[in-house]
């Protein structure tokens, strides 16, 4: 069962803009339309649909976990692989520190409803924000260097 | 011949001209790269939509939704998306998307059907102001491509319009990209959504090797709510899809022409100065001609 639990599993996740992530990773979280979604090595074959949330990628090969943003989409797991088609993604990937520290200031101002001081381009909703802190706060977790500087 | 002043104008023009040209081309070939790798990383995406689109077709318990079902009355009414470019300059790229139209516009009359018409891009415009044909909507709120959410409202409109009877058949004409070396005008049918996943899954370039069935599948919500959600997807992404590969193609093909239209102004700027330099040597020769001869004549 331990060797069951500790294989890992190929993950892909798909925009139609981009390819975000494809690696083997020991497990993913997913949020489902109707909550959050656990996913391990020989999950049986699923489609689901995927609401708003945060995915959190953990035990990848040679980094850190990943984390992002997901707004809606579809996943299918199937024979160890597990393919995320999501319309539209925020990350912190491939951010510098600085823009992922921007990122999150920006997101706990529209949630302590200072939002009105930034343009209409760059407003984002309050439940996105929220969820930017909280993978803000995932990512810190995990490496320390994500800290605010 | 020419005289020499005439000669340097004209080659001053060819100059500026090639000038005009090489800057357009540089800067197409930036955003060209752009697209080209949106669009080269998006594949992976349509492939694996290809693949659940097509495991929910050949589905044996049958799938009952609006969508995928005929529908109950007929509107007689075209959609009909055309995507051209706001400059030209770019070769044959909108006269193909105009053919297209002309195609379009000939059957809708001799099927005897209404052609709603949404367009995006100047030259489009110009065109159908032409034909005078009046579009239902201009989309002028992204200069290109639309972003996530505006490609959403679009799709999610014609699926509105859909399933409420509005319109029978929506297409997208848009200069499809199939690799650098080939782009070519085509009508994509989005709508019934059936066609769509019938494009698509003969589009996709990759084969699934797994032999499981929709059946095998966990389903989670119901296969009737998911497959509601994954026409969404498909239709919205597609309408993306589609403006992206249309830009891609603008650009490409625009590089291509402004990158022979550098090369022939050059050769005329290199013909150009041989010419000067020759009228310029005739000059000179019949000015000392002269000035011999009236040597000559003192001397004598």
């Amino acid at each position: 069962m331990v060797g069951l639990l500790r294989g890992k599993f190929q993950v892909v996740l798909l925009t139609p803009k981009a390819k975000l992530l494809e690696a083997r990773v020991g497990s993913v979280v997913l949020p489902a339309h109707d909550g959050q979604m656990g996913i391990l090595r020989n999950h049986c074959p699923t489609l689901a649909e995927l609401g708003f949330g945060v995915m959190q990628v953990r035990e990848i090969a040679d980094r850190s976990d990943a984390f992002y943003i997901i707004e809606g989409g579809f996943v299918r797991i199937s024979e160890n692989h597990v393919t995320v088609l999501a319309y539209a993604v925020t990350t912190f990937e491939g951010k510098t520190a600085k823009e992922a520290d921007l990122m999150v200031s920006h997101a706990q101002s529209v949630v302590a409803g200072q939002e009105y001081i930034r343009s209409q381009q760059e407003s984002i909703s309050r439940k996105k924000a929220e969820y930017i802190i909280q993978m803000a706060e995932l990512a810190a977790v995990q490496s320390p260097e994500m800290t605010d500087q | 011949m020419a005289n020499t002043r005439q000669i340097l104008q004209r080659r001053n023009a060819a100059a500026n001209i090639s000038k005009v040209t090489s800057t357009m081309e540089t800067i197409s070939a930036v955003r060209y790269r752009q697209y080209y790798n949106q669009w080269a990383e998006g594949l992976a995406f349509y492939d694996s939509l290809a693949q659940l689109a097509y495991l929910m077709v050949t589905a044996q318990a049958r799938i009952e939704h609006p969508l995928l079902g005929e529908q109950k009355t007929k509107s007689k009414t075209n959609a009909l998306i055309v995507i051209g470019s706001d400059r030209g300059l770019c070769g044959a790229y909108n006269s193909e998307v105009f053919r297209q139209i002309d195609t379009h516009v000939r059957m809708a009359n001799r099927f005897g059907r209404t052609l709603k018409i949404y367009a995006k891009g100047k030259k489009v415009l110009s065109y159908l102001d032409h034909l005078k044909i009046r579009p239902d909507q201009v989309y002028e709120d992204f200069s290109e491509v639309p972003s996530v959410e505006q490609a959403n409202a679009i799709g999610d409109f014609f699926m509105d319009e859909y399933l409420a009877g509005k319109i029978d058949r929506l297409g997208i004409v848009y200069n499809r990209f199939f690799s650098p070396a080939s782009q070519k005008a085509q009508t994509l049918t989005v709508l019934p959504v059936v066609d769509m996943i019938d494009d698509l899954t003969t589009r996709a370039t990759v084969i699934w090797p797994w032999e499981l069935d929709f059946e095998d599948f966990e389903m989670s919500p119901s296969p009737e709510h998911i497959f509601e959600t994954l026409a969404k997807m498909i239709i919205r992404t597609s309408v993306l899809g589609c403006f992206l590969e249309a830009s891609v193609s603008e650009h490409l093909s625009r590089v291509v022409c402004m990158r022979s239209a550098s090369d022939n102004a050059e050769e005329m700027i290199k013909d150009l100065t041989k010419d000067y330099n020759r009228a310029r040597q005739g000059q000179i020769t019949v000015e000392l001609l002269d000035i011999v001869g009236g040597v000559e004549a003192a001397k004598g």
